[in-house]
Protein backbone atom coordinates (compact mmCIF):
# COMPACT_ATOMS: atom_id res chain seq x y z
CA UNK A 1 0.00 0.00 0.00
CA UNK A 2 1.54 3.61 -0.71
CA UNK A 3 0.41 6.38 1.51
CA UNK A 4 -0.07 9.44 -0.26
CA UNK A 5 -0.07 12.45 3.02
CA UNK A 6 -2.91 14.48 2.35
CA UNK A 7 -4.72 11.74 0.60
CA UNK A 8 -7.22 8.56 2.20
CA UNK A 9 -5.74 5.66 2.84
CA UNK A 10 -7.41 2.48 1.76
CA UNK A 11 -6.68 -0.77 1.37
CA UNK A 12 -9.35 -3.75 0.46
CA UNK A 13 -9.10 -7.56 1.99
CA UNK A 14 -9.83 -10.54 0.91
CA UNK A 15 -13.52 -11.53 1.97
CA UNK A 16 -15.87 -13.54 -0.17
CA UNK A 17 -19.68 -14.98 0.26
CA UNK A 18 -20.37 -18.47 1.20
CA UNK A 19 -20.83 -18.97 -3.03
CA UNK A 20 -17.38 -17.39 -3.87
CA UNK A 21 -18.37 -14.46 -4.70
CA UNK A 22 -16.00 -11.21 -3.90
CA UNK A 23 -17.23 -8.40 -1.67
CA UNK A 24 -16.10 -5.02 -2.43
CA UNK A 25 -14.78 -3.34 0.41
CA UNK A 26 -12.58 -0.87 2.00
CA UNK A 27 -10.67 -0.02 4.62
CA UNK A 28 -9.95 3.44 5.94
CA UNK A 29 -6.86 3.81 7.76
CA UNK A 30 -7.86 5.33 10.85
CA UNK A 31 -8.43 9.35 11.26
CA UNK A 32 -5.63 11.63 11.51
CA UNK A 33 -4.55 12.85 14.68
CA UNK A 34 -6.37 16.36 14.01
CA UNK A 35 -9.53 14.90 13.04
CA UNK A 36 -9.53 12.27 15.81
CA UNK A 37 -9.15 15.70 18.24
CA UNK A 38 -12.37 17.11 16.44
CA UNK A 39 -14.56 14.32 16.96
CA UNK A 40 -17.76 15.46 18.86
CA UNK A 41 -19.26 13.20 21.55
CA UNK A 42 -22.63 12.96 20.31
CA UNK A 43 -24.06 11.12 23.17
CA UNK A 44 -25.55 12.97 24.81
CA UNK A 45 -28.22 14.07 22.14
CA UNK A 46 -29.19 10.26 21.85
CA UNK A 47 -30.93 9.63 25.25
CA UNK A 48 -31.17 6.30 24.71
CA UNK A 49 -28.60 5.13 23.16
CA UNK A 50 -25.48 3.56 24.30
CA UNK A 51 -22.10 4.01 22.06
CA UNK A 52 -19.80 1.09 22.45
CA UNK A 53 -16.55 2.21 21.68
CA UNK A 54 -14.66 4.90 19.82
CA UNK A 55 -15.18 6.56 16.43
CA UNK A 56 -13.57 4.21 13.95
CA UNK A 57 -13.58 4.66 10.21
CA UNK A 58 -12.01 1.45 9.32
CA UNK A 59 -15.58 -0.42 9.01
CA UNK A 60 -19.19 0.99 8.88
CA UNK A 61 -22.40 -0.78 9.47
CA UNK A 62 -22.58 -2.93 6.78
CA UNK A 63 -18.93 -4.34 7.55
CA UNK A 64 -20.14 -5.03 11.63
CA UNK A 65 -22.87 -6.43 10.57
CA UNK A 66 -21.91 -9.06 7.72
CA UNK A 67 -17.88 -8.57 7.72
CA UNK A 68 -16.87 -9.14 11.53
CA UNK A 69 -16.15 -5.28 11.82
CA UNK A 70 -12.75 -5.60 9.83
CA UNK A 71 -13.75 -3.11 6.85
CA UNK A 72 -16.37 -0.88 5.06
CA UNK A 73 -18.52 -2.59 2.95
CA UNK A 74 -20.87 -0.86 0.39
CA UNK A 75 -24.67 -1.32 0.70
CA UNK A 76 -24.80 -2.36 -3.17
CA UNK A 77 -23.32 -5.76 -1.59
CA UNK A 78 -25.74 -6.57 1.14
CA UNK A 79 -28.08 -7.98 -1.18
CA UNK A 80 -25.37 -10.48 -2.67
CA UNK A 81 -24.15 -11.20 0.66
CA UNK A 82 -27.95 -12.21 1.98
CA UNK A 83 -28.83 -13.75 -1.47
CA UNK A 84 -25.20 -16.12 -1.10
CA UNK A 85 -25.28 -17.06 2.57
CA UNK A 86 -28.35 -18.00 2.94
CA UNK A 87 -30.39 -15.67 4.64
CA UNK A 88 -34.05 -15.99 4.79
CA UNK A 89 -36.21 -12.90 5.59
CA UNK A 90 -38.68 -12.99 9.01
CA UNK A 91 -42.09 -12.31 8.26
CA UNK A 92 -43.25 -11.91 11.67
CA UNK A 93 -41.65 -9.26 14.27
CA UNK A 94 -42.61 -11.54 16.79
CA UNK A 95 -40.56 -14.46 15.46
CA UNK A 96 -37.26 -11.92 15.88
CA UNK A 97 -34.70 -13.26 17.92
CA UNK A 98 -31.20 -12.32 18.60
CA UNK A 99 -28.45 -12.54 15.99
CA UNK A 100 -30.74 -11.77 13.43
CA UNK A 101 -29.44 -9.04 11.00
CA UNK A 102 -32.37 -6.25 10.71
CA UNK A 103 -32.04 -3.96 7.91
CA UNK A 104 -33.41 -0.28 7.08
CA UNK A 105 -34.53 0.85 3.58
CA UNK A 106 -34.94 4.60 2.47
CA UNK A 107 -38.34 5.08 0.64
CA UNK A 108 -36.46 4.11 -3.40
CA UNK A 109 -36.02 0.99 -1.43
CA UNK A 110 -32.37 1.78 -1.09
CA UNK A 111 -29.95 0.00 1.44
CA UNK A 112 -29.87 2.76 4.92
CA UNK A 113 -28.44 0.97 7.82
CA UNK A 114 -27.74 -2.92 9.10
CA UNK A 115 -27.37 -3.79 12.32
CA UNK A 116 -27.45 -6.93 14.53
CA UNK A 117 -30.81 -7.87 16.77
CA UNK A 118 -29.50 -8.17 20.50
CA UNK A 119 -33.12 -8.60 21.89
CA UNK A 120 -36.56 -9.91 21.24
CA UNK A 121 -39.20 -7.28 20.64
CA UNK A 122 -39.65 -5.66 23.55
CA UNK A 123 -40.61 -2.28 23.46
CA UNK A 124 -44.19 -1.60 24.48
CA UNK A 125 -44.66 0.97 22.48
CA UNK A 126 -43.17 0.00 19.00
CA UNK A 127 -42.37 -3.38 19.72
CA UNK A 128 -39.01 -3.25 17.81
CA UNK A 129 -35.82 -5.27 19.33
CA UNK A 130 -32.78 -3.17 20.88
CA UNK A 131 -29.68 -3.71 17.99
CA UNK A 132 -26.32 -3.15 18.12
CA UNK A 133 -25.38 -1.43 14.65
CA UNK A 134 -22.19 0.91 12.90
CA UNK A 135 -23.20 4.45 13.08
CA UNK A 136 -20.64 5.45 9.51
CA UNK A 137 -17.25 6.34 10.30
CA UNK A 138 -18.18 6.84 14.39
CA UNK A 139 -19.00 4.27 16.86
CA UNK A 140 -20.94 0.91 17.45
CA UNK A 141 -23.90 1.78 19.65
CA UNK A 142 -26.64 -0.34 21.49
CA UNK A 143 -29.97 1.46 20.75
CA UNK A 144 -33.56 0.75 20.21
CA UNK A 145 -33.97 -0.13 16.77
CA UNK A 146 -36.24 2.35 15.55
CA UNK A 147 -33.77 5.30 17.16
CA UNK A 148 -31.42 5.33 14.42
CA UNK A 149 -30.12 8.51 12.97
CA UNK A 150 -30.99 7.69 9.18
CA UNK A 151 -34.33 8.85 6.71
CA UNK A 152 -36.10 8.41 5.73
CA UNK A 153 -36.90 5.12 6.91
CA UNK A 154 -39.41 3.81 5.04
CA UNK A 155 -38.93 -0.10 5.93
CA UNK A 156 -37.15 -2.33 8.02
CA UNK A 157 -36.60 -5.82 7.39
CA UNK A 158 -35.24 -8.54 9.59
CA UNK A 159 -32.63 -11.77 8.28
CA UNK A 160 -31.72 -15.05 9.44
CA UNK A 161 -29.44 -17.75 7.82
CA UNK A 162 -31.62 -20.67 7.38
CA UNK A 163 -30.28 -22.57 4.84
CA UNK B 1 -14.84 33.19 4.18
CA UNK B 2 -17.76 31.23 2.96
CA UNK B 3 -20.76 30.25 5.41
CA UNK B 4 -21.12 26.83 6.05
CA UNK B 5 -23.19 25.11 8.94
CA UNK B 6 -20.55 23.12 9.88
CA UNK B 7 -21.78 21.01 12.81
CA UNK B 8 -24.54 19.97 11.23
CA UNK B 9 -22.69 18.75 8.26
CA UNK B 10 -20.08 16.93 10.24
CA UNK B 11 -22.67 14.80 12.29
CA UNK B 12 -24.06 13.63 8.67
CA UNK B 13 -20.71 13.31 7.62
CA UNK B 14 -19.39 10.90 10.67
CA UNK B 15 -22.99 9.19 10.50
CA UNK B 16 -22.98 8.17 6.96
CA UNK B 17 -22.48 5.13 5.70
CA UNK B 18 -22.07 5.44 2.06
CA UNK B 19 -21.45 8.40 -0.33
CA UNK B 20 -25.18 8.62 -1.73
CA UNK B 21 -25.66 9.00 2.16
CA UNK B 22 -23.95 12.08 2.40
CA UNK B 23 -24.65 13.24 -0.68
CA UNK B 24 -28.44 13.26 -0.06
CA UNK B 25 -27.85 14.57 3.52
CA UNK B 26 -25.65 17.72 2.57
CA UNK B 27 -27.90 18.53 -0.36
CA UNK B 28 -30.51 19.08 1.95
CA UNK B 29 -28.37 21.16 3.92
CA UNK B 30 -29.83 25.02 2.92
CA UNK B 31 -26.43 26.72 4.51
CA UNK B 32 -24.72 24.65 1.19
CA UNK B 33 -28.05 25.66 -1.06
CA UNK B 34 -27.28 29.24 0.11
CA UNK B 35 -23.43 28.81 -0.24
CA UNK B 36 -24.55 28.40 -4.24
CA UNK B 37 -26.80 31.43 -4.41
CA UNK B 38 -24.23 33.54 -3.03
CA UNK B 39 -20.82 32.69 -3.85
CA UNK B 40 -19.17 32.53 -7.59
CA UNK B 41 -17.92 28.89 -8.54
CA UNK B 42 -14.45 29.96 -8.36
CA UNK B 43 -14.67 31.08 -5.20
CA UNK B 44 -15.82 27.61 -4.55
CA UNK B 45 -12.87 25.82 -6.19
CA UNK B 46 -10.27 28.05 -4.35
CA UNK B 47 -12.29 27.40 -0.82
CA UNK B 48 -11.80 23.53 -1.23
CA UNK B 49 -8.50 23.55 -2.33
CA UNK B 50 -7.38 25.70 0.95
CA UNK B 51 -9.24 23.03 2.80
CA UNK B 52 -7.79 20.12 1.23
CA UNK B 53 -4.91 21.05 0.05
CA UNK B 54 -2.63 20.40 3.37
CA UNK B 55 -1.68 16.44 4.67
CA UNK B 56 -3.52 17.11 8.40
CA UNK B 57 -6.87 17.95 8.23
CA UNK B 58 -9.54 18.63 10.71
CA UNK B 59 -12.94 17.11 10.52
CA UNK B 60 -14.27 20.76 10.11
CA UNK B 61 -12.45 20.79 7.04
CA UNK B 62 -12.53 17.74 5.76
CA UNK B 63 -16.54 18.55 6.08
CA UNK B 64 -16.06 21.99 4.14
CA UNK B 65 -14.69 20.74 1.33
CA UNK B 66 -17.29 18.07 0.69
CA UNK B 67 -19.62 20.99 1.26
CA UNK B 68 -18.45 22.93 -1.47
CA UNK B 69 -18.44 19.98 -3.69
CA UNK B 70 -22.43 19.60 -2.98
CA UNK B 71 -22.70 23.41 -3.27
CA UNK B 72 -21.23 23.10 -6.44
CA UNK B 73 -24.16 20.55 -7.40
CA UNK B 74 -26.98 23.35 -6.94
CA UNK B 75 -25.73 25.43 -10.17
CA UNK B 76 -26.40 24.93 -13.58
CA UNK B 77 -25.01 21.52 -14.84
CA UNK B 78 -22.79 22.74 -17.13
CA UNK B 79 -21.26 25.41 -14.73
CA UNK B 80 -20.86 22.75 -12.09
CA UNK B 81 -19.41 19.47 -14.85
CA UNK B 82 -16.64 22.10 -15.44
CA UNK B 83 -16.46 23.20 -12.08
CA UNK B 84 -15.73 19.57 -10.81
CA UNK B 85 -12.78 19.30 -13.42
CA UNK B 86 -10.70 21.75 -11.35
CA UNK B 87 -11.34 19.87 -7.87
CA UNK B 88 -8.45 17.71 -7.26
CA UNK B 89 -11.31 14.75 -5.75
CA UNK B 90 -8.50 12.66 -4.83
CA UNK B 91 -8.37 14.55 -2.04
CA UNK B 92 -11.40 13.60 -0.43
CA UNK B 93 -12.27 9.36 0.36
CA UNK B 94 -15.44 10.16 -1.21
CA UNK B 95 -14.81 12.41 -3.63
CA UNK B 96 -15.05 11.00 -7.01
CA UNK B 97 -18.12 9.19 -5.75
CA UNK B 98 -20.29 12.46 -5.53
CA UNK B 99 -19.51 13.33 -8.51
CA UNK B 100 -20.46 10.36 -10.05
CA UNK B 101 -23.61 10.11 -8.25
CA UNK B 102 -24.04 13.69 -9.29
CA UNK B 103 -23.45 13.42 -12.86
CA UNK B 104 -25.84 10.05 -13.12
CA UNK B 105 -28.18 12.19 -11.02
CA UNK B 106 -28.10 15.25 -13.71
CA UNK B 107 -29.41 12.22 -16.06
CA UNK B 108 -32.19 13.67 -17.63
CA UNK B 109 -35.16 11.50 -18.37
CA UNK B 110 -38.09 13.02 -20.65
CA UNK B 111 -41.22 12.02 -22.47
CA UNK B 112 -41.18 13.51 -25.40
CA UNK B 113 -44.59 14.51 -27.26
CA UNK B 114 -45.30 14.44 -30.95
CA UNK B 115 -43.44 17.94 -31.33
CA UNK B 116 -40.45 15.41 -30.89
CA UNK B 117 -37.01 16.45 -30.04
CA UNK B 118 -36.79 20.30 -31.12
CA UNK B 119 -39.67 20.98 -28.67
CA UNK B 120 -37.39 18.93 -25.99
CA UNK B 121 -34.36 20.34 -26.30
CA UNK B 122 -36.38 23.73 -25.76
CA UNK B 123 -37.78 22.61 -22.75
CA UNK B 124 -34.57 21.16 -21.33
CA UNK B 125 -32.96 24.74 -22.31
CA UNK B 126 -35.73 26.63 -20.45
CA UNK B 127 -35.14 24.46 -17.60
CA UNK B 128 -31.88 25.42 -17.29
CA UNK B 129 -30.70 21.37 -17.36
CA UNK B 130 -29.30 19.99 -14.06
CA UNK B 131 -30.90 17.34 -12.54
CA UNK B 132 -34.28 17.30 -14.30
CA UNK B 133 -36.96 14.96 -14.25
CA UNK B 134 -39.44 16.57 -16.74
CA UNK B 135 -42.60 14.43 -18.30
CA UNK B 136 -44.91 15.01 -20.65
CA UNK B 137 -47.18 12.47 -21.53
CA UNK B 138 -47.93 10.43 -24.03
CA UNK B 139 -44.98 10.04 -25.75
CA UNK B 140 -41.37 8.67 -26.13
CA UNK B 141 -38.70 8.52 -23.74
CA UNK B 142 -35.17 9.50 -24.05
CA UNK B 143 -32.52 9.64 -21.48
CA UNK B 144 -29.38 11.49 -22.17
CA UNK B 145 -27.25 14.61 -20.14
CA UNK B 146 -26.82 17.78 -20.75
CA UNK B 147 -23.40 17.26 -22.21
CA UNK B 148 -25.59 14.98 -25.11
CA UNK B 149 -27.99 17.18 -25.84
CA UNK B 150 -25.59 19.85 -26.54
CA UNK B 151 -23.22 17.85 -28.48
CA UNK B 152 -26.17 16.71 -30.69
CA UNK B 153 -24.78 13.04 -29.68
CA UNK B 154 -27.19 11.67 -27.56
CA UNK B 155 -29.49 8.47 -29.18
CA UNK B 156 -32.85 10.49 -29.24
CA UNK B 157 -35.29 8.44 -28.70
CA UNK B 158 -34.18 5.40 -26.70
CA UNK B 159 -37.11 3.73 -26.13
CA UNK B 160 -40.90 3.91 -27.01
CA UNK B 161 -43.47 4.33 -23.51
Amino acid sequence: MICVPGKPNYKQIKIQTRCGNDIDNRQVLDFSASELNSIPDYSKDYKRVWFRNKPNPIYNCHGMTFACARTWVGPECVQTILDDDGYTEIEKLDDVLPGDVIIYYDDNGEILHSGIVVSKPKDELTRFPWVVSKWGKYSEAYHPGYDVPYRPIAKVSFWRITK
Amino acid sequence: MISIDTEALKREYLFANSAAQLYRHFRENISLQNLSEIEKLEVLVEEYKTRTEKNERSIEEVVEAYGILLAVTFYDYEKAAKAFKKFDLSRLEWGKDLEDIYRRQARITIYVTEQGRAQALREIHALGGGAVNYITVPGTVIECDSEQIKSGTSNMPTTNE
